[in-house]
């Protein structure tokens, strides 16, 4: 498996102390993505300081588990280890094998994903908490921001909502994208149409800490510069998703 | 707090403001130049006589002199010259040439009418005369090839030990010249000259305390009401301490700064680094004698506190003083005084002398509890901690004897040294592994100067670079072993200049009473331990170095001649093959292969010193400390094969490089753990910059638990043998450092913001801006925090 990036957060990605793994390759092409050296399969060649970087290791889903084993005793507040990108996803075989090798060693797993896979269900399954990404249900502004039908996606967290006992759906709210007040009654009208007793939602301010690493995959980062969000709109959201008894966390 | 506490609080903190007050530090002067003078009149005198009395002479004429707000006499901010003082303002990386040139230090002084330019030349002059800075010199001189860009540094160690002062405040300085007097019995001529001048050196104490209770009972005359009872108390006591033993706390904290006074005159004009050990063990008894509370005992150590700081800026002295910890059976020994110190630390934020909290498996909820408010305060000090259940081990297979275990102590940053009977010599020698590889690299010539400083190696001949690379480590190990064995010589050489200059009083708390010497004789041991410091540099980028070039020589074998003219060119010309080289696996991400590679290296370099013997064949110390010097031996290092650029800071202590490691901390500390501190018996450093976000409790009490969970378990305590055993953290991040210096008004309003540096407090705001850098750089969260 190529990763572009691991290391131990609290609770950004998921709960507790989590080891995160960062995949190569997404089937997305978010404008905004902080991460883009994350996005081609196979990975990028960075330019830092006018020096080229490579931006990825390659490791065995063995040498994964084994390295989690030793983290352990650091998997505290229920951490565990988290799969993220890229899209985890896309790495199918491997993936699946590494989340049961985890759950064999007793460690709680994690996987954040764009819900495109086909093959989701056994995601779902494999899995003890779903993080999923939801940029918008408007088919027209999904297919045009990030290059996927969003029928998938709906399907996919649809699947997670009636299945899956552990699921939170991560919206990045982004000025001209996804923050108008008909988005916002979209996004809880989907909602609504589950049961939504086992899934939070939590809302990404735009930011644009990934501009340097669009220029230093020589990539153009073409966002405009009003795309910022501001507390009162996060507040709105997070207002109307409470008021239709949706639980929001901020973490 | 009952009213008389505050009060000694309040005026604690006045007599704060007047030490930051001063200016000039020329009490140092004032001794060498009437000890001087009275060796220069008594030549027929032996010399440890003779230095006795120069120094007793000194105090005779030393201007005293006591504040209407303290609450006991003495200072010690005589003994101190500034020059001594690394962390400061004026510090550069490039200009710092070490300390080869003891007379430099008569720079510091300032004439004026009094000091006339005259009057320094001469003492100056006479300095220059005596066999200590000749053979310093000669020693020097015969090491200056190696020295010239750092491959090693030598040095003579003043200060640096932990005397015992138990036995002086419990039974005072008449039962122990009775003891001397016994032992002079039967001793050779040799010790009895060595008695003679302890016992000199005791009396010498006593002068200094008599001369105090004169003038405290001249002021008590001036004065009504509390002050006039207070000097009046303050020149009874003095009368009786330390000549007596001490009865009550306030007694032993006056003791207690007369010794330490005394004892840093007689090293004058360079104590630095004296530490105290345990301190709350030795006042405890005493408090329990006067039944003190903990507030009052909390105020009597503020003024103890302010009596350790040096004038204006608090000036880095690197003088340790600990708390807590446990026995060789494991139970703690935590008391009253360990939580009242932590009160007077965190109330008065002084910047010396440094706080260190030994803690075990075993230590009480309360100490992680009250410890908390210095880390989740922002700009105050942060105590450095110790491990003792690793500690332990790594000392018990040093040769420490078991009922010794518990008196480990701290001299100056991290080095453990058991009180009052180790003669460490911590900081003697300075070994610099990333310029040996350089000098591997290119058979001996400076990629930064180009000059050659090793002649050529004759098995290198018609050899190739891919021939090089291929031996690398055969090569290194070799070059290695011979620097080794010139640093060891020159070491040597320096402690035995420094022998010259004899320390009967410091001698009479290292054991010196039992074995007749000098603390400092180098054809006897006078301390029942005795073994010499090598603080070695640049663990990690060795052995990234090390994986970058096994990796190049596997992949692009036909690249070798391109890697060696890359490091000469400072890659200046292939920013590809550098960024080949940084992309590599690097030490502190949890890789087996290269943390496998530190942890060879750390070993043999360790054995290696370990198997390097003293001026008294004793072991040396492997020490994988770098005291700010990872900023001045990079700046002596042309570019490595790690990517590093030429004259860049070397890795800190055992640390990863900054910006190398990126897996945050778990995986940083997994690749820590490899390493075999079994053999650090001279000490190490490492740094953990800690977010303060990643402590989520509500209360300051809970996340102190937090660090113990979150931190301080998997770092120490997941196994009791070979584990670290010393960490400090900064709690802060680079953004807020960043806004501290652009806004000092908004986030320093009293102008002292104070960081951990190494093994010392520092204020940042005072700090050079090479250091600030160093700091902020090193809180690296990429690979610290969580």
């Amino acid at each position: 498996m190529l990763l572009f990036q691991k290391g131990l957060n609290y609770s950004q990605d998921g709960r507790g102390n989590r080891m995160v793994y960062h995949l190569v390759g997404c089937n997305m092409r978010c404008p905004w993505c902080a991460n883009p050296e994350g996005i081609k399969a196979g990975g990028t060649i960075l330019t830092k300081g006018g020096i080229p970087r490579r931006s990825w290791h390659e490791y065995s889903v063995d040498q994964l588990i084994s390295e989690a084993v030793s983290l352990k005793d650091m998997f505290f507040d229920g951490g565990g280890v988290t799969l993220t990108g890229g899209e985890p996803t896309l790495w199918t075989d491997e993936a699946l094998s590494l989340l049961d090798g985890l759950r064999r060693e007793g460690i709680h797993t994690t996987v954040e994903t764009n819900a495109t896979s086909p093959i989701f269900d056994k995601f779902v399954a494999s899995t003890d908490c779903m993080i999923m990404d939801f940029k918008t249900p408007n088919a027209h502004k999904h297919l045009a921001y990030t290059g996927v039908d969003v029928e998938i996606v709906k399907k996919n967290i649809s699947y997670a909502l009636d299945n899956h006992p552990d699921v939170l759906i991560r919206t990045p709210l982004i000025n001209g994208v996804n923050t108008s007040d008909e988005d916002m009654r979209e996004f809880v009208k989907f909602y609504t149409s589950h049961d939504t007793s086992h899934a939070r939602f939590e809302f990404l301010k735009y930011h644009d800490y990934g501009a340097v690493k669009w220029a230093e995959c020589s990539l153009p980062y073409t966002m405009p510069p009003d795309s910022f969000v501001s507390d009162e709109v996060v507040e709105k959201f997070a207002k109307y998703y409470i008021d239709h008894s949706l639980v929001v966390i901020r973490t | 707090m009952n009213n008389i506490s505050t009060h000694y609080t309040e005026i604690a903190k006045k007599l704060f403001l007047e030490e930051r007050a001063i200016k000039r530090l020329d009490g140092w002067f004032i001794i060498r130049e009437e000890a001087l003078r009275y060796e220069a009149e008594h030549q027929d005198e032996p010399v440890a006589i003779r230095q006795a009395k120069g120094i007793q002479s000194a105090i005779r004429v030393l201007p005293l002199f006591i504040s209407k707000n303290s609450l006991f006499a003495g200072t010690e901010r005589d003994a101190f010259a500034k020059s001594y003082a690394l962390i400061n303002p004026n510090f550069k990386v490039s200009t710092f040439n070490g300390y080869c040139d003891p007379t430099a230090v008569f720079g510091d002084i300032e004439p004026n009418e009094e000091f006339s330019v005259e009057r320094i030349q001469k003492v100056r002059a006479m300095t220059e005369q005596t066999p200590y800075v000749s053979q310093l010199k000669q020693v020097y001189e015969s090491c200056e090839m190696d020295t010239c860009e750092v491959a090693y540094f030598v040095e003579q160690v003043t200060g640096h030990l932990i005397p015992d002062v138990r036995d002086i405040l419990s039974r005072g300085t008449d039962a122990l010249k009775v003891d001397i007097d016994t032992k002079m019995a039967n001793a050779s001529e040799e010790q009895k000259i060595n008695y003679e001048a302890m016992k000199i050196a005791l009396d010498s104490v006593v002068l200094l305390a008599s001369r105090y209770a004169s003038i405290a009972r001249d002021m008590a005359s001036t004065l009504e009401g509390e002050e006039r009872e207070r000097f009046t108390r303050m020149a009874d006591t003095l009368d009786r301490v330390p000549r007596l033993p001490a009865t009550s706390l306030y007694e032993a904290v006056q003791s207690f700064m007369m010794i330490w006074q005394m004892m840093n005159i007689e090293q004058a004009p360079n104590p630095f680094a004296f530490s105290v050990g345990n301190a709350d063990r030795i006042f405890e008894p005493y408090r329990q004698m006067s039944n003190d509370d903990r507030d009052l005992t909390a105020s009597y150590f503020k003024h103890l506190l302010v009596f350790f700081n040096v004038a204006d800026r608090s000036w880095a002295i690197s003088q340790n003083l600990i708390i807590g910890g446990r026995d060789e059976a494991g139970n703690d020994l935590t008391n009253l005084c360990s939580y009242a110190l932590m009160d007077a630390y965190y109330d008065m934020n002084c910047p010396q002398p440094i706080l260190s909290v030994k803690l075990h498996k075993n230590t009480p909820d309360q100490v992680y509890e009250e410890m908390a408010r210095f880390f989740f305060t922002p700009g105050v000090l942060t105590p450095s901690l110790f491990n003792d259940d690793s500690m332990f081990a790594t000392l018990r297979r040093a040769g420490v004897r078991e009922e010794h275990l518990k008196d480990y102590s701290i001299a100056g940053c991290q080095e453990p040294l058991i009180m009052g009977k180790d003669n460490a010599n911590t900081t003697n020698t300075w070994l610099n592994l990333p310029k040996i590889l350089e000098l591997t690299l290119t058979d001996g010539v400076s990629l930064i100067t180009g000059n050659r400083l090793k002649a050529p190696d004759e098995n290198l001949v018609g050899k190739d670079s891919k021939f090089i690379l291929e031996n690398i480590r055969a090569l290194f190990y070799r070059n290695l072993v011979s620097y080794v064995t010139s640093m060891a010589k020159a070491g040597n050489g320096a402690s035995k200049a420094l022998s010259n200059l004899r320390v009967p009083f410091l001698s009479t708390m290292m054991g010196g009473i039992e074995s007749g010497y000098d603390t400092r004789d180098t054809m006897h041991q006078g301390t029942q331990y005795n073994g010499s410091g090598c603080l070695i540099h640049g663990l990690a980028i060795l052995a990234d170095s090390f994986v970058a070039i096994d990796d190049l020589l596997a992949e692009r074998p036909e690249d070798a001649d391109r890697l060696m003219e890359a490091l000469r060119t400072n890659f200046a010309n292939d920013p590809e093959l550098r960024g080949y080289l940084l992309d590599r696996e690097k030490f502190g991400n949890n890789s087996p292969r290269v943390d496998a590679e530190a942890k060879e290296i750390a070993s043999v370099v360790s054995d290696l010193i370990s198997n390097t013997r003293n001026y008294l064949s004793n072991p040396f110390r492997a020490d994988w400390s770098s005291p700010t010097t990872h900023l001045l031996y990079g700046y002596w290092v042309g570019a490595t094969p790690d990517g590093r650029l030429s004259r860049e800071m070397l890795g800190y202590g055992v640390d990863p490089l900054y910006g190398s490691a990126t897996g945050g901390f778990g995986l940083r500390v997994l690749s820590q753990r490899k390493l075999p501190y079994l053999k650090f018996s001279g000490g190490y450093a490492s740094h953990i910059g800690l977010d303060p976000k990643y402590f989520n409790a509500d209360t300051i009490e809970a996340k102190g638990l937090q660090l113990r969970d979150k931190i301080l378990s998997p770092l120490f305590f997941y196994q009791e043998e070979d584990a670290p055993y010393y960490v400090y953290f900064n709690v802060t991040t680079p953004d807020t450092l960043r806004k501290v210096l652009a806004n000092p008004k908004k986030y320093a309003p009293s102008g002292v913001y104070i960081m951990r540096i190494h093994g010392t407090f520092v204020n940042f705001l005072d700090l050079s801006p090479d250091v600030q850098e160093d700091i902020i750089k090193r809180l690296d969260l990429g690979s610290t925090t969580c």
